[in-house]
């Protein structure tokens, strides 16, 4: 097994060299002589098609369709890896990744923003077809069709079980990075989302370098902790999460009743399997009582502190804005700091407009940001705070389950199961 | 298949596919870092070539040569991506199934769940509390990160002040500082104010270039150009240009090291061909200047640009579209927090003021004028700074602050190319076949008298307070007596003039086209004090500073000093 570890390093050495050649931008002077030949003029290609958009759609809705007939009546891990490979061919390599289901989140809140922003039903559908399949069969979209959950599900070699207490941690990451994307989104920022989007590049072939190095560390990561993107980045995961918990129909690792075996314990590399929880209560009723009455208390006190903190990185956050950026820079130029000029700033002195506008757009956007960052602070605290509510209530459970909000539904615990449909 | 024999097979299969897989990656990379390195186009066989062409614009055996070998190295670059491109894929397609064969090794031996005995265990208790735990965890990770964001980030910009900030940190003080400043150094075309008078007098009055007698450094300037070097405590400066380039050179005062060197480089707005300019003009003509924290340089492109002392570009513009039949040759001057540029061309005439912080247009004089190619001066009058301005047919005056024009008085004509002089309330104006003008700088203006004698072409006049001093293309110096016009000597010389005479304590220097600095005295009789060479042809204006003499000539800069 050492040797398999060790190439299968090369392999993901080689991947980062491979980056390192997709880089490659060929762009070259025109030749420096008169002659009769006409460059051809610059000109944007014309848009694709609708019927591109609706038939990509149509594959969407297909796919959902598919997954969902494997996961839940044919059971087939082997259906659900062929139609992923498919999905990472078609969403991924062929169509490069865009429009995708995660950053559509930003292009939702931008509409709800009130600014003149419009969403086309396209990128709508989009959005709303894997949470509309999650309400009523779980997460099928991250199960085989999205394509950044198959590029990493390819690269699962030999899973490991991380920390609990890690795990739980890490989990808060997804809720920040959709907060702020929400905000940034809302405040017509920018598409965080889009431009953080670690695996875009190796569907372009080509992309910034520093993204595709973190892509190509998220693959190597990815061998021993299956898809760490979906469950420690992925913000549309959030919302998946929370439809697949109130889902109608979930993933079920037994076909029947559970027989308790164990097998299944270790089956899934996402951590996502619930042991049974007996009924019998081995704690102190009066003492998680108490409990629950202080983390109740607790809670408007961590959503305000947590909303405060989020209000106190207002200035940071409205530096992603490219208005607020560039009002600084020009501000900085203007005031003697010893920043040389960006093209943005060139470009602006050409523009004409004045300072006093840049600033007013700015400040109007920097308080726009302002209310969101206590809205967005606010958030994650309340996400903190249900969470403890969640772990200071006891639930029961008699099988051992898959658990709804985090089981990315790859099928893969159904091999572990030794109880046959024909016994259902 | 035996599961151990189909273990190795597909081990052997990964790592065959691996190796194949690092054998093309190597190979790209390798490539590809020659791809980046390499830069075809500019070749040095390719560039000798080019030198050639410029030598001889018209030999079509060489031109042919450069087209076959730009095509080669096109040919050879595009092969190389073509080579990327499939390699790319190769080494894709090699990774797939280095993947594949590893995760098929993977699935062979892997092993079947051993769940172990059952026992019936409650961990939901403790699972729940490391959950707690983890959570109230978070919150105070976020709560460090917060804290690290905002000690790491910089103190956010208060735009509702920035109505009252002025540009570049200037204040009142700073601005009166550097202005106090300017007499100290040789801040632009003539020096301070552009009136050709020197503060320090410590110079020397002999060295000899060929010999090297009192030449401290002498450094080749690598691109041509007319324009005279200006200097700032330790700094010098200096504009030098070809069709390839518009470069900014920063030298060392003290040991001619060169400190810096940048181009212009392509400026948003100006038109793909470069515009025309004669040879003995070039595109390097103008004189840049500086305010004690910038530099200002124009080309004969029309694109004027800014760096600080240390060579960051602070902003860069293409002013106009050049019409000049000769090419852009009025230099630069400042005053305060603005920089000023005479633009008359065959369009139309147009005075400048731009923000020295921004290069925005603060005002802009536009004037019915012909093209000339004279620069403007700072006339330190009683009633407040003028920016006196020469143009054919009108001398003209403005407010430097606000851009009014003062007072205009018709008296040039032809090719204006003499830069104005001032001295002691009166401003004084020449250019060949007009006349030598005195002007009164009372309210009105008033004309104090007229003269009609040999008449400078390129050079400027120096008014040194009692006497005004004029030389010409063709060899001639003449002395005037500033209050009566009278014409007190004239002398004639081998050589032209095109530099202009310099005002240093009593003595005026005054350089000939052949580099030869005549020194005399000020004073109503001609009295010679030296003539020194330069050792190469010379037609700049020298920069006078401490105990130093800086001299551009037509291929090298020289330092003398003692």
């Amino acid at each position: 097994m050492r040797t398999l570890n060790a190439t299968v390093l090369l392999v993901i050495g080689l991947c980062i060299f491979t980056l390192h050649t997709v880089h490659a931008e060929a762009r070259f002077p025109h030749p420096e002589f008169d002659s009769d030949y006409g460059l051809p003029t610059m000109d944007n290609p014309e848009p694709s098609s609708s019927m591109v958009e609706y038939f990509d759609l149509a594959v969407l809705a297909v796919a959902l369709g598919l997954a969902t007939h494997f996961i839940h009546k044919k059971r087939s891990r082997k259906a659900l890896f062929w139609l992923m490979l498919f999905c990472l061919a078609y969403f991924g390599f062929w169509r490069k990744g865009c429009v995708c289901p995660i950053g559509s989140v930003q292009n939702v809140a931008a509409a709800c923003s009130g600014a003149d922003y419009t969403i086309s039903i396209f990128v709508l559908g989009f959005f709303a077809l894997p949470i509309i399949s999650a309400l009523f069969h779980g997460r099928t979209f991250c199960s085989s069709v999205c394509p950044l959950g198959a590029i990493q599900d390819v690269f699962v070699v030999k899973p490991i079980k991380l920390p609990w207490q890690i795990v739980r941690t890490l989990r808060i990451i997804p809720y920040i990075y959709l907060g702020l994307a929400v905000l940034l989104a809302w405040s017509g920022s920018a598409f965080i989302i889009c431009r953080l989007d670690p695996f875009v590049g190796f569907f372009r072939l080509s992309g910034d370098m520093t993204m595709l190095l973190i892509g190509a560390a998220l693959l190597l990561i990815g061998i021993f902790i299956a898809r760490p993107y979906c469950r420690f980045l992925c913000p549309y995961g959030v919302l998946l999460g929370w439809a697949s918990a109130c889902s109608r129909k979930h993933l079920s690792i037994t076909p029947a009743e559970c027989i308790q075996c164990r097998l299944c314990e270790d089956a899934c590399p996402f951590d996502a399997i619930r042991k049974p929880v007996p009924t019998e209560l081995p704690e102190d009723h009066a003492k998680a009582k108490r409990r629950l009455t202080v983390v109740l208390a607790l809670l408007p006190l961590i959503v305000i502190l947590s909303g405060w903190l989020g209000s106190m990185l207002a200035d940071p956050i409205s530096r992603l804005d490219s208005t607020v950026a560039l009002a600084e820079q020009v501000h900085a130029e203007n005031a003697g700091a010893a920043r040389a000029p960006t093209l943005r700033s060139e470009a602006f002195r050409e523009r004409g407009q004045s300072a006093a506008e840049l600033y007013a757009e700015a400040e109007s956007i920097r308080d726009r940001i302002k209310t969101g960052s206590w809205i967005f602070g606010g958030f994650v605290g309340m996400i903190i705070g249900l969470g403890l509510l969640k772990y200071s209530v006891r639930r029961t459970r008699n099988d051992y389950e898959a658990d709804r909000a985090e089981c990315l539904a790859c099928g893969r615990c159904f091999a572990f199961c030794p109880v046959k449909r024909e016994e259902a | 298949m035996d599961r151990k024999i189909a273990y190795w097979v597909a081990t052997a299969a990964a790592f065959v596919a691996g190796a194949f897989a690092f054998f093309i990656a190597i190979n790209l990379t390798v490539n590809q870092l020659r791809l980046k390195s390499a830069d075809p186009l500019n070749s040095p066989a390719l560039e000798a070539l080019r030198g050639e062409l410029r030598g001889e614009p018209r030999n079509e055996s060489l031109k042919t040569e450069i087209r076959e070998l730009d095509l080669l190295a096109r040919k050879a670059y595009f092969s190389s991506l073509t080579f990327s491109n499939a390699g790319a894929w190769l080494l894709l397609g090699s990774l797939i199934i280095t993947l594949s064969a590893l995760k098929i090794a993977a699935g062979i031996s892997k092993r079947g769940p051993r769940p172990g005995k059952y026992e019936q265990k409650d961990e939901s208790l403790e699972f729940a509390r490391q959950a707690r735990e983890s959570l109230l965890a978070t919150l105070a990770i976020m709560a460090i990160v917060v804290l690290f964001v905002l000690l790491l980030s910089e103190k956010p910009v208060d735009f509702s002040s920035a109505e009252t900030d002025e540009p570049l940190g200037r204040s009142e003080a700073r601005t009166a500082e550097l202005q106090e400043r300017m007499h100290l150094n040789w801040p632009a075309f003539r020096g301070h104010n552009g009136v050709g008078v020197a503060h320090y007098t410590n110079v020397p009055v002999a060295w000899n270039g060929k010999t090297g007698e009192n030449v401290l450094w002498k450094k080749p300037v690598p691109r041509r150009g007319f324009s005279s070097p200006i200097v700032w405590d330790k700094k010098l400066f200096l504009t030098c240009a070809d069709e390839e380039a518009r470069e900014v050179l920063c030298y060392d005062a003290v040991s001619g090291e060169m400190l810096w060197r940048r181009e212009v480089g392509v400026v948003p707005g100006m038109p793909p061909e470069l515009p025309d300019v004669s040879e003995d003009t070039t595109y390097a003509a103008a004189t840049a200047a500086t305010d004690g924290r910038f530099i200002f340089a124009i080309f004969g492109t029309g694109n004027i640009v800014c760096f600080d002392f240390e060579g960051e570009k602070q902003w860069v513009r293409h002013l106009v579209d050049v019409e000049n039949i000769y090419g852009h040759a009025s230099s630069l001057i400042t005053y305060r927090d603005l920089l000023f540029v005479q633009f008359d061309d065959s369009t139309e005439g147009r005075v400048f003021a731009l923000d020295t912080a921004s290069g925005d247009t603060v005002w802009l004089a536009r004037r019915e004028l012909e093209p000339c190619w004279s620069s403007p001066i700072i006339a330190d009058a009683e009633r407040g700074p003028q920016l006196v301005v020469a143009g054919n047919p009108f001398l003209m005056a403005y407010d430097p602050a606000s851009g009014e024009k003062l007072w205009e008085y018709e008296c040039l004509g032809g090719e204006v190319a003499s830069s104005p002089a001032f001295a002691d309330g009166m401003v004084f104006s020449a250019n060949e076949y007009a006349a030598l003008t005195a002007l009164k700088l009372a309210q009105p203006i008033k004309l104090a008298w007229e003269a009609f004698g040999e008449l400078p072409d390129v050079s400027s006049p120096l008014a040194t307070g009692e006497r005004l001093f004029l030389a010409t293309g063709y060899g001639t110096l003449g002395c005037y007596d500033s209050a009566s016009g009278e014409l007190l000597w004239n002398l004639e010389f081998d050589e032209g003039f095109y530099s202009s005479p310099i005002l240093v304590g009593d003595r005026v220097y005054l350089m000939d086209r052949e580099g030869v600095m005549h020194i005399f005295r000020n004073a109503d009789e001609y009295e010679q004090i030296a003539t020194c060479e330069l050792g190469e042809a010379a037609t700049s204006i020298p920069a006078i500073m401490d105990g130093r003499i800086y001299i551009r000539g037509v291929k090298s800069l020289f330092c003398i000093g003692e």
